[in-house]
């Protein structure tokens, strides 16, 4: 259990996503960041994330598809 | 954490087919079930199984249900040829001698650089038994496998207590009912478990299978399709073209003279793969005349789609009215204004 906090979104049911990566979020310490696994650009992801956790996260990209796209989301 | 395509999900193909399949779909590994068509077996011809590569994924599990098997030199054999941990799915005695007889085992695959695994589902007593055998060796050379079933009620009950009682030595966890299946899984603790596992920081492999052979129709299309539905993909069977309707706005008729002539777009998104979610909405969106409505039915609240308009057309281009909210359905009229 040494690796880094990575949520892979890929394997959950749509309507749980998001709440599963809020939940990730809100459990994460200031300073701490976790990777976002996906299929997709989480691009409308990110733009809730503007809208609801203003000025309170980081979004890095780590990979940028064409089959795999992983964010690191800091909490600030 | 490393997602795997398990060979139950195409029983019939060969290591050639799985690898191509995983390479289609992003997945970087794979768990082969003894006795499936990939050829890798005891006494096969399965010399090109050995080290993957990014478009060969690597073998990561070789699963089996023959204890004989697993505790063989002929699997310890399979293990170092192909780099495969050895999981055994079967229930094993607790006697002294079949203890004995793992752990041994289990040093042989560590003194090979290879793994032996044992499999409990989501019962918290069983984790636990196979927990306290796995500590009787100091070097803790046995892993643990997890058969995390959601169509079993304890895995949405005791997941916390099934990776507590697993710790570190969980290498494995396979998720049946995955993939193409995602959403028939819908509250049953998938999205809590991988969670749960992101936050315990999981760095072992997490394998995709099906929940009964039933579905293999729907998992041979999954694999096989580069393209999802909803893109206008060539033979994908539906097409954006199909779950998009035009429609008079009939029930808006009589009250409104404004409303009567708005057209209006009806768009499912329930049966389109999520990774195709976002262009299709936005194409059916940008092909609505000014006054066009889009009534869109999501199964999920499609917020992120408010921000997203709000966020690259401005707040004032557009409308957002909740028809539904939930908790397994959502509707919303998007009004385009400009």
């Amino acid at each position: 259990m040494n690796g880094p906090i990575e949520l892979d979104v890929r394997v959950i049911p749509p309507r749980e996503k998001h709440p599963a990566i809020f939940d990730t979020f809100d459990a994460l310490a200031p300073g701490e960041s976790f990777v976002l696994v996906n299929d997709h650009d989480p691009m409308p992801l990110r733009y809730q994330f503007e809208a609801e956790q203003t000025g309170r996260f980081g979004w890095e990209y780590l990979e940028q598809g064409p089959l795999v796209w992983r964010v690191a989301i800091s909490k600030v | 954490m490393e997602l795997a395509l398990s060979s139950a999900a195409a029983p019939g193909a060969t290591l050639a087919v799985l690898r191509a399949a995983c390479a289609r779909r992003g997945l970087p590994a794979l768990e082969l079930v003894a006795g499936d068509g990939h050829g890798v077996g005891p006494d096969a011809g399965d010399a090109d199984a050995g080290a993957g590569t990014p478009a060969a994924p690597r073998i990561a599990v070789y699963r089996t249900e023959d204890a004989a098997e697993a505790l063989s030199g002929a699997a310890l054999a399979i293990a170092v040829r192909t780099g495969a941990a050895i999981a055994l799915v079967a229930e094993v005695g607790d006697d002294e001698a079949t203890s004995a007889a793992i752990l041994a085992t289990a040093r042989r695959h560590a003194a090979a650089g290879t793994r032996l695994l044992l499999t409990h589902g989501s019962d918290p007593a069983a984790a636990r038994r196979l927990r306290r055998l796995a500590e009787a060796d100091p070097a803790g050379a046995l892993g643990l496998a997890w058969d995390a079933d959601p169509e079993d009620p304890r895995l949405l009950q005791h997941a916390a207590e099934v990776l507590e009682a697993a710790g570190p030595h969980l290498c494995h966890v396979r998720l049946t009912g995955a993939g193409p299946e995602a959403t028939r899984q819908e509250g049953r603790g998938v999205g809590a478990l991988l969670r749960r596992l992101a936050l315990v920081r999981y760095d072992g492999t997490l394998a995709l299978a099906p929940s009964s052979p039933a579905y293999h129709y729907i998992w041979s299309a999954w694999l096989s399709r580069r393209r999802g539905w909803g893109c206008g993909s060539a033979g994908g069977g539906q097409t954006t073209t199909d779950l998009v309707r035009l429609e008079a706005d009939d029930a808006a008729a009589g009250d409104d003279p404004a409303a009567t002539a708005a057209p209006r777009t009806a768009l499912d998104i329930r049966p389109v793969e999520p990774r195709f979610r976002f262009e299709t909405i936005m194409g059916a969106y940008e092909a609505l005349p000014a006054g066009g409505i889009l009534d869109l039915t999501v199964d999920h609240d499609p917020r992120c789609m408010y921000y997203t308009l709000r966020a690259t057309r401005g707040e004032a281009a557009f409308g957002f009215d909740y028809l539904e909210s939930g908790p397994d359905v959502w509707r919303v009229e998007v009004r385009r204004r400009a």
